[in-house]
């Protein structure tokens, strides 16, 4: 997301009146922007990562820690030097959801040279180091998932209450004021959501059960009656989208190349974010869920009664069966096309209206899908538009599908290509692991186009994983479905076994695997993710300070993997679990919440080492810039 | 199955082709790179025998290579200007006529006129002594410089060469090393004075994970089921600039019956 622009928003009413407007120009826009840019070639690879941070404050006497409200105060110093830089700034700022939270990029991106791995860390060391420099005594930045008690009583500050019947969120825990003030966007949202759906968004997570958990776990069933009594409830936008992400965007050299890795990388977002678990923690209770996602997915969704299929479909034209943020529905290349197996919800006058415009079946209907979903946010300033130049209608619709991944046109008149985003990773603790975790999903990218990889699976089959993948100790336990054959290539017939036999492509099975299986490899079964990498690392030139760092990296998710280490899941459980102050009540109190981020601020800065979560070698050869040598190459 | 070599013929060269396309090469990205190599040539001469010709002449070597190779096709997809050519040469004589050999056919083979790199890899077997390596370097460096003068090698670099004799072969060289390449296990131990001196010189160090010998004489026989004399063995990898991706991998090893 670029700078916000500022405006007017229109209240729901008006937006709602004028969704057809908004999808019919924005459907315009895009079929034109497709006739523009549909046969732009050539670009090369540019990438870059996106982290959000908490900002934690701290009251070391009274041993508490809370979410400190002042994002928009600091942002606006970073935006600062932005305004009067723009194009010399190494780190770009933005804001995110809660009042409490930022999100950091690279000043400009990566490029496609092998040694641009080796900044990554160094970068996001002084995006931390920047925002540091504008804390107050007592406040640290976190990249932590989810606040451990975000939603409890003065959870915030400074101390705010929840206002249950009257503005943006009207939730019995979450305070309008924790949300980002300083653009009218977030609020929008958060009460156009509600209003559209008709009542408040519920979330619901099971509870840990542990020997003292009480079952209702708090009386929030009392207040509502979409509470369920063995999960912790939660009602507010906030609880979903104040939790912290790593995501990434990667540009294609030309739009085929953003299909399929846009196909490829789809079955590992549920790998991804198995691996990457890091939020077991909400609302001051342990829960039985290891991931953001479904809290996110339940947090935004604006699906009404009959969407939903509660009620038969009378106001509403479809039903449907998921949240505007969820896994993706279909896929976009012709590898694809035939494991789209989940009927796709679309409206058959916008399909054949792309289709008129020649845009192919398979992203017409992804075009179209897209587009069952009303605006939620809609600006005065905005309503009318230039369809031959202008694209936020387009983009309005577009960027409120928070999709597992996100297939992303060039935007106007820019140098900028076609483009995939990667959204499902947790954010880590420290930087070392969200460098580790970036540089191995772009490795990934360029092993899967170096080998011709195929990692496709059922989109139902995704579906399934992506539950599996949020389930307590799925990286160490679950099973995903996972293609066997993951090569692509014909050989000659006589040198490969597997597709000869018979009529049917034996080659397309795909089987329960771990994630150990997967990123690792089983002997004789799956080659496993990493040494694909490591191959196609032996056929790159890569300068030893690099490799070191890759090395380290790729240790770092190989042990992730095995379960050598832990998540940051199982080891955020294992320390409420184990602190003296819980009871077995599945509860994390204010002692040791303060005590948990206490530490965990400890271990980012290097302070105290922690191998079970780490390993042993974090300490990778990242620097600032690229040594001059490998310059004189050939990338620009 | 052994290879059996036809009498008539006293030199073989042996084309894998691109082997990115072989999914039994894929599929076991743990093989080291003599392994990946020893099968990489079974696969290329089964395929050539199930219906190649193997007919030669005395004074030609015999090349054997795939039929259903798509390394021109590779090749073709990009514009030339868009790729990064590299070729790293394992050699153990200072013969000129060898290096000059594999560069050449490199050349034919990928159907290019010039590369991006080549890197020497010179390694004398344990019994032929150790004599001179530098000098005997300087030999192999003379063929390169001339390759680079003629714009045939925009870089020319060395693998596995001690620090010292890298320098002394840098301060004698007329046109100057800008690659020397580390074994990968010692990449994050390299001694500061090689790191410095790279920095200073703008000298690439660079990673590769290849064993001492690429391919050892009990592999040859392996292989060929007779021992043959390895002349030398090349290596080529063909990137697209500046995507990071690898589009051609293969090797070319050449080999005498004497």
């Amino acid at each position: 997301m670029g700078l916000l622009t500022e405006g007017s928003p229109l209240s729901w009413e008006e937006t709602k009146n004028l969704s057809d407007h908004v999808r019919t120009h924005g459907i315009t826009q895009f079929i034109n922007l497709y006739k523009r840019l549909r046969d732009r070639q050539g670009d090369i690879l540019k990438w870059g990562d996106e982290v959000e941070y908490i900002v934690v404050k701290f009251d070391h006497e009274s041993k508490t820690a809370k979410v400190s409200l002042r994002a928009q105060e600091i942002l606006t110093e970073l935006n600062q030097k932005e305004l009067a830089n723009p194009k010399g700034v190494k780190s770009l700022w933005r804001p995110e959801y809660g009042a409490y939270m930022i999100e950091g990029t690279p000043g400009q991106p990566y490029g496609g040279l092998l040694a641009h791995f080796n900044i990554v860390e160094a970068n996001m060391r002084y995006r931390r180091e920047e925002v540091s420099q504008l804390l107050q005594p007592g406040e640290a930045i976190l990249s932590l998932t989810s606040f451990p008690r975000l939603g409890c009583p003065n959870f915030t500050d400074p101390p705010t209450k929840p206002t249950p019947d009257k503005g943006a969120t009207r939730s019995l825990f979450f305070p309008d004021e924790a949300i980002f003030p300083g653009h009218p966007r977030f609020k929008t949202l958060s009460r156009n959501i509600r209003e559209r759906r008709g009542e408040k968004v519920a979330i619901n997570l099971p509870i840990y059960k542990d020997i003292n958990t009480a079952i209702p776990v708090d009386d929030s069933h009392l207040y509502s009656k979409a509470a369920l009594p063995d999960h912790v409830y939660m009602d507010a936008m906030g609880f979903g989208m104040g939790c912290c992400c790593l995501q990434l965007t990667f540009q294609a050299c030309n739009i085929q190349e953003a299909r399929t890795l846009y196909d490829q990388l789809t079955p590992l977002c549920p790998i991804m974010l198995a691996l990457t678990a890091a939020s077991p923690l909400h609302r001051g209770f342990i829960t039985d869920a290891d991931c953001r996602w479904n809290v996110i997915s339940c947090s935004v969704d604006c699906r009404t009664e009959e969407e939903r299929g509660l009620k038969p479909l009378e106001e509403n034209k479809f039903v449907i069966n998921k949240s505007r943020y969820d896994s993706i529905d279909s896929y976009l290349s012709e590898h694809g096309e035939k494991y789209n197996d989940v009927p796709l919800v679309y409206d058959q006058a916008v399909y054949d209206k792309l289709k008129a415009n020649d845009i192919d079946h398979l992203l017409a209907q992804h075009i179209a899908h897209l587009f069952i979903r009303d605006s939620v946010s809609l600006f005065s300033e905005k309503v009318e538009q230039d369809d031959e130049h202008d694209t936020d209608h387009f983009e309005n619709i577009q960027s409120t599908n928070w999709q597992t991944m996100r297939f992303k046109p060039p935007p106007p008149n820019s140098t900028i290509g076609w483009r995939v985003e990667f959204r499902p990773c947790e954010a880590q603790i420290t930087d070392f692991e969200n460098a580790a975790i970036v540089c191995f999903v772009v490795l990934l990218t360029r092993v899967i186009l170096s080998y011709q990889l195929n990692f496709i699976i059922p989109i139902s089959k995704v579906d399934e994983n992506m539950q599996s993948a949020q389930k307590r100790g799925a990286c160490l336990n679950g099973k995903f479905w996972f293609r066997k054959d993951i090569t692509t290539t014909v050989s000659p017939p006589e040198a490969n076994e597997c597709c000869k036999k018979g009529f049917v492509s034996c080659c397309d099975v795909y089987e329960p695997m771990t994630i150990n299986q997967i990123i690792n490899g089983k002997e004789g079964e799956f080659p496993g993710l990493i040494p694909l990498i490591n191959s196609y690392l032996s056929g790159m030139d890569v300068d030893a300070d690099t490799h070191c760092t890759i090395q380290q990296y790729l240790k770092f998710i190989q042990q992730r993997a095995s379960g050598e280490i832990l998540t940051t899941a199982s080891w955020l459980r294992k320390f409420v679990t184990t602190h003296s102050d819980y009871k077995q009540d599945s509860k994390v109190t204010e002692l040791i919440n303060y005590d948990l981020l206490n530490t965990i601020y400890r271990i980012q800065k290097s302070e105290v080492s922690c191998p079970e979560l780490l390993g042993h070698s974090v300490t990778s050869k990242t620097k600032e810039s690229i040594p001059a040598a490998l310059f004189k190459d050939v990338c620009p | 199955m052994a290879f059996k070599l036809n009498e008539s013929a006293k030199n073989v060269i042996i084309n894998t082709g691109n082997i990115l396309s072989l999914n039994d090469i894929t599929k076991k990205p743990g093989q080291n790179p003599t392994e990946e190599l020893v099968e990489a040539l079974n696969i290329t001469i089964k395929d050539f025998q199930n219906g190649g010709n193997l007919q030669s002449h005395v004074e030609q070597p015999l090349v054997i290579t795939r039929r259903h190779d798509d390394l021109s096709n590779k090749m073709a997809e990009h514009e030339i200007g868009d790729l990064k050519i590299g070729l790293k040469v394992f050699i153990g004589s200072d013969n000129e006529q060898y290096l000059i050999e594999a560069l050449e056919k490199a050349f034919t083979s990928l159907n290019i006129n010039s590369v991006h790199n080549v890197i020497i890899a010179y390694h004398e077997k344990q019994n032929e002594g150790q004599n001179d390596i530098i000098g005997k370097i300087k030999n192999i460096w003379k063929t390169l410089e001339s390759y680079a003068r003629d714009k045939k090698i925009f870089q020319i670099g060395l693998s596995d060469i001690e620090e010292n004799a890298f320098r002394s072969i840098y301060d004698w060289a007329d046109v100057k090393p800008s690659i020397i390449q580390i074994n990968l296990a010692t990449c994050c131990v390299v001694p500061p004075t090689l790191q410095a001196f790279c920095k200073d010189n703008e000298v690439q160090l660079l990673t590769h994970s290849d064993p001492n010998e690429i391919l050892p004489e009990s592999s040859i026989e392996s292989v060929f089921g007779i021992q043959l004399k390895l002349k030398w063995a090349l290596r080529f990898l063909v990137h697209i600039k500046c995507r990071g991706v690898l589009t051609t991998k293969g090797y070319l090893v050449s080999l005498s019956n004497v």
